[in-house]
């Protein structure tokens, strides 16, 4: 039947228009702010063309951070569709399962102990940046395995998870709050108020090479859970029917999520709604099939961080508001719409 | 394939929910299972599939005991169609039906896997439904959707929990006569759950009545569903109109 191969190329095509936007997007973002340069001085740059060093270093601290944004918002796209369809809910994501706000306590646990680093004044510069993605990640799993214990256990209704995932990050905030006054003093404490709106700013080379490295294996097991996904989202008895094991891959798959959500929070800090809001649109774009699902939510993800980090540095140049807080403005509202929408289906 | 249940209990718990169950399915033969509310239907389907685990006897599929197959090779032999599925939204028909295919497939579907849809929709009258979304489609529509998911993954043994509930008596004719035609034409054994005497009655080769468990009569329709029987089990007068294949409860 000829439709039916329309039906995939359509979502090749879709995902094909994604990449370009994305692709268009790196070099537009970087070369808007303060220090105006052109599209093709980006160019110029990527293919290893000299620059005087002073606009080089301009440039490259403007482009490492649309790169970090790239991998941070592809890595918590896909985590996203991973929850969603693991736990069978549309509400759920890492951010609203506190996943996200796990691996920032984390975070900052780590470099109040003084492993990761010291403060400074601008950014935080890290000592030994790779202990943060692991503080992060083993905090993220403490949670998985809460949020599991507390679907399988106490057989909370969709929403109900979800309420008590919120609970459980509000707790998360409560004792970063109560380590900030027992331990920081005032500077401290602003870098780490700071942790909970992620800002793209924060990454330097050490991180942004850390992220390059580890997206790729994760981006890779995202992409092999895709028929697992397909099956559990229609229901665990099926699934089982259907050969997979539910409940390890549950564990699994959420896992894995746990790890690109802490890898996406270790250096940039909890970018809100972010993860939930791209699987959605990519669902109304590509449909639920997770082959197109993955890397279309990963895609939204970037291209809505890059956005939203552009849009910070210049609304109130030369202020920067940090993206974390331009996606809380963004995704508020939207989360409300889709609850107003959802409210008649589920 | 020739499916044994032989001497099944299941308990969850302190309940039990199966005792001693004995019963042989052959090829093309449709059963159907039938008995009050909680008299283990839905957990005699799902033990056959063993999604449930039974404490004594054993499940044989030609010959062989169900734990020496792997779950992948049961999934290319037995389908289980649940009664109720959630669906998450935005999931168009042919990823839907495309899943059952999972059996056969590792990393992603292919060219093959897409036809099998097709023939399948195509089985179940529902080939111009292929690009719907699930959630847009009618009870009867989705009742045949699912039932295509099923069928995808080219079963011998078709296992249908209330396949006709809240369904119209149109489309309950509808997917009662499917279930026939499987049996005939492509030799698939169907076992059902229906609350329905009179379709079960007309449309199956075998009929077992279970009450708390327990296998009250197992046979032909005719030897199963009496007025007899339907009082034991049910506790329900009831007439039974042999030359019109019918069931009527009185009240
Ligand atoms: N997961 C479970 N945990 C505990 N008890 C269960 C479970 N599933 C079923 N039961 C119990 O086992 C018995 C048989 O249930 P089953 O679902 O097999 O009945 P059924 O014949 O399918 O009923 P219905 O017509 O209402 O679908 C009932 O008493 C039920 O309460
Ligand atoms: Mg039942």
């Amino acid at each position: 039947m000829s439709s039916s191969s329309n039906i995939f190329l359509r979502r090749y095509i879709a995902l094909a228009v994604l990449a370009t936007i994305l692709f268009i997007l790196i070099p537009l973002a970087s070369s808007i702010g303060l220090y105006r340069v052109t599209f093709l001085d980006i160019y110029k740059m990527l293919l290893g063309y000299n620059l005087p060093e002073d606009e080089f270093i301009a440039l490259w601290i403007r482009l490492r951070r649309i790169f970090v944004g790239a991998i941070v918002g592809a890595l918590l796209g896909g985590a996203g569709a991973i929850a969603q369809a693991v736990f069978r809910n549309p509400l759920a994501s890492p951010f609203t399962l506190g996943i996200s706000q796990a691996a920032a306590l984390g975070v900052a646990i780590a470099l109040i102990a003084g492993y990761g680093g010291t403060a400074t004044q601008w950014f935080i510069q890290f000592a030994r940046p790779y202990i943060l993605p692991i503080a992060a990640f083993t905090l993220a799993i403490i949670q998985t395995v809460l949020i599991l214990l507390l679907a399988y256990r106490a057989g909370l209704t969709p929403q109900a998870l979800v309420l008590s995932s919120i609970a459980l990050s509000f707790l998360y905030q409560a004792i970063l709050a109560v380590l900030q006054y027992l331990v920081l003093n005032e500077l401290q404490i602003a870098t780490i108020v700071f942790w909970m709106f992620g800002d793209l700013g924060k990454a330097g080379n050490t991180e942004l090479l850390i992220l390059a490295t580890t997206f790729i294996p994760v981006t890779l097991a995202y992409m092999l859970m895709n028929l697992d996904l397909d099956l559990i989202a229609i229901g665990d008895e099926i699934a089982y029917t259907s050969g997979l094991n539910p409940k390890k891959f549950r564990f699994f798959a959420t896992a894995i999520a746990a790890l690109g959500t802490a890898l996406a929070t270790c250096f940039v800090g909890v970018l809100a709604f972010l993860c939930l809001l791209a699987p959605h649109i990519a669902r109304a774009i590509v449909g639920s099939s997770h082959r197109y699902l993955l890397p279309a939510s990963m895609m939204i993800s970037s291209i809505l961080l890059i956005a939203a980090d552009t849009f910070g540095r210049t609304a109130l140049s030369p202020r920067t508001i940090p993206a974390g807080i331009v996606l809380s403005f963004l995704g508020a509202p939207l989360l409300i719409v889709l609850l107003l929408r959802g409210s008649r289906r589920w | 394939m020739i499916i044994r249940v032989v001497g099944v209990s299941v308990t969850y718990g302190s309940i039990k929910a199966l005792e001693n169950v004995s019963l042989e399915v052959f090829p093309g033969e449709v059963v159907s299972i039938i008995g009050p509310n909680g008299s283990g239907k839905t957990t005699l389907l799902k033990t056959i599939d063993s999604i449930v685990k039974p404490i004594a006897g054993s499940i044989y599929i030609d010959g062989k005991n169900i734990y020496n197959y792997t779950r992948r090779e049961i999934a290319k032999i037995l389908s289980y169609v649940p009664q109720r599925i959630d669906l998450l939204q935005n999931t168009t028909v042919i990823d839907f039906v495309l899943t059952g295919r999972r059996p056969y497939a590792d990393f992603s579907y292919s060219k093959v896997d897409i036809d099998k849809v097709f023939e399948v929709l195509k089985i179940v009258n529902a080939e111009h439904l292929a690009y719907r979304k699930l959630d847009e489609l009618s009870g009867g529509e989705l009742q045949r959707i699912v039932i295509a998911r099923a069928l995808a993954s080219e079963p011998k043994v078709l296992l249908l929990d209330e396949p006709t509930a809240n369904l119209d008596s149109k489309y309950q004719v509808e997917i009662m006569k499917l279930i026939r035609r499987l049996s005939s034409e492509k030799k698939v054994a169907v076992i059902m759950a229906i609350h329905d005497l009179t379709s079960a009655y007309r449309f199956s080769d075998k009929v077992v009545m279970i009450k708390n468990g327990v296998v009250v009569s197992i046979g032909k329709p005719e030897d199963v569903i009496t007025e007899d029987n339907i009082w034991r089990v049910f506790e329900v007068k009831a007439k039974i109109f042999r030359e019109l294949r019918a069931v009527i409860v009185e009240i």
